[in-house]
């Protein structure tokens, strides 16, 4: 080659190029290929993430700058006024809270007394997000921590609103999280009216997920919330998704076209919320596997070995 | 060997390109967010006599796909074709008057669009509306200003060395 581009005639150069392109097209599309269908380029994309949460946290410097310089020019008075509605707001948030706390109580002594269900309780972790532009055509999200802070792939993650959606890759620093709004997206979830369940699709759109597989003849109503509905397993009943914007009638006349608008703050949260299931440790696992009858004494050796 | 080689402000322009692109813009300022990267790769391929340019858009667009979360070979595949057609007109594109050089490259910065529109068909996701050609407009639009720019810092570069 480097013969070539030292005789430098004008056509033996060109011809090279069209080579030199056609190897370099060749080589992104397998790549292309190789990541759209396989899993093979995921680990170099974790191995090699580390190297670009530098570039990440300097390219957001100018937010926070500008956040930083807001809270210092804005107006004492602003800032009270701002303190006071935070003081009210964080006040109705508690007594909600305590209200929620009686109902969880309630709700454990149901479920103890019918014995179904998973015992897990919630818990939540704050995660920064990384406040970067990504393609605006990819409903993404990157955020501030990964394998290193414990997330995890398939983890939930929500906002004060609603449900944002999940973590689908971890490398060591970062962890890309999949909106809802994603078209490759989908969640199950219940109407909080009439308790019909559906599975909601992303579309693209940060402001619409449809419902596509509901029958015509559906009770749905503009204003409708959805909920999650725990089924699958993946994300816990009961969280808010979106509210229903438009009913329609597909093309067909056999389904109805259910378009509705996401509750969570997509692309303005810079904080967001991770839930990990956590086992409830109980007594369950000492009950009686086998059999019915009294519990029999166990070795402390054999007892601690059981359990996970 | 006082002042850094040319690799070295290679690497800081590369650098610059992708923190510009990474940059978050306010609201709806998102969609106009020109190519950085390609403005960078045509300027490269302009001033560069040297025939390793596929070669450097090819590595620079790997380093993009990382950054940015598309598929490995994404930000490659767009950035080497417009090396592609920048050197293949290189003779003429340099001694076009500004108007003409900036026309050139709007109708690149378009292309760049076609390409980038005709790859993610093949995932299944289309949806082209008004919006999606602004990048191209702004990309344009703020050549002339960066080419000044470019030439002013390497007068003032090789005045100092």
């Amino acid at each position: 080659m480097a013969i070539a581009g030292d005789k430098n005639t004008l056509f033996a150069s060109g011809q090279a190029d069209t080579l030199r392109l056609i190897v370099y097209l060749t080589a992104a599309v397998a790549l292309m290929v190789t990541d759209h269908h396989s899993h093979y380029l995921d680990r170099a994309r974790a191995a090699l993430g580390g190297l670009a949460t530098p570039l990440y946290r300097v390219a957001q410097a100018p937010v926070e700058a500008s956040r930083w310089l807001w809270a210092a020019a804005s107006e004492r008075v602003e800032l009270r006024r701002e303190n006071d509605a935070l003081r009210s707001e964080l006040l109705l948030a508690r007594a909600r809270l305590n209200a929620a706390r009686i109902e969880t109580e309630q709700n454990l002594r149901l479920r103890e007394l019918l014995e179904t269900g998973r015992r897990y309780r919630l818990s939540g972790r704050m995660v920064e997000v990384f406040q970067v532009d990504l393609d605006p055509s990819r409903q993404r999200v990157l955020l501030d921590g990964g394998t290193a802070a414990g997330v995890r792939v398939g983890q939930p993650v929500i906002d004060a609103w609603g449900l944002v959606g999940q973590v689908i890759s971890t490398s060591g620093s970062t962890a890309s999280i999949m909106l809802l709004t994603d078209p490759d997206h989908a969640v199950p979830v219940r109407n909080a009216r009439t308790g019909q369940r559906a599975v909601a699709y992303g579309t693209g759109r940060d402001d619409r997920i449809v419902l596509p597989t509901l029958p015509m003849n559906s009770d749905l109503q503009v204003g409708d919330e959805l909920l999650t509905s725990g089924l699958g397993g993946r994300f816990p009943a009961g969280f808010p998704v979106a509210v229903v914007r438009e009913v329609g009638v597909d093309e067909n006349g056999i389904f109805a076209r259910v378009v509705a608008e996401p509750l969570a703050r997509l692309r303005l949260s810079s904080e967001l919320l991770l839930l990990e299931e956590v086992a409830v440790q109980e007594s369950e696992e000492r009950w009686p596997r086998e059999g019915h009858g009294p519990p029999r004494l166990v070795p402390a050796t054999a007892a601690t070995g059981e359990q996970p | 060997m006082r002042m850094p080689g040319a690799g070295t402000w290679l690497l800081l322009a590369v650098l610059a390109a992708y923190l510009l692109t990474l940059l978050p813009l306010p609201g709806p300022l998102v969609h106009a967010k020109p190519f950085w990267l390609g403005l960078l790769v045509i300027w490269l391929a302009l001033e560069q006599p040297s025939r390793g340019v596929l070669g450097l858009a090819f590595l620079i667009g790997l380093g993009a796909d990382l950054l940015i979360g598309t598929w490995f070979g994404e930000h490659a595949f767009r950035l080497v074709v417009i090396a592609f057609i920048v050197r293949r007109f290189r003779a003429r594109l340099r001694f076009f008057p500004l108007w003409q050089q900036t026309a050139a490259v709007a109708a690149l910065l378009v292309n760049d669009r076609i390409v980038i529109a005709m790859l993610r068909s093949f995932a299944g996701e289309v949806g082209i509306g008004l919006a999606y050609w602004l990048p191209a407009v702004t990309g344009t639009l703020l050549w002339p200003l960066l080419l000044v720019l470019a030439d002013d810092l390497r007068r003032r570069v090789r005045g100092r060395a």
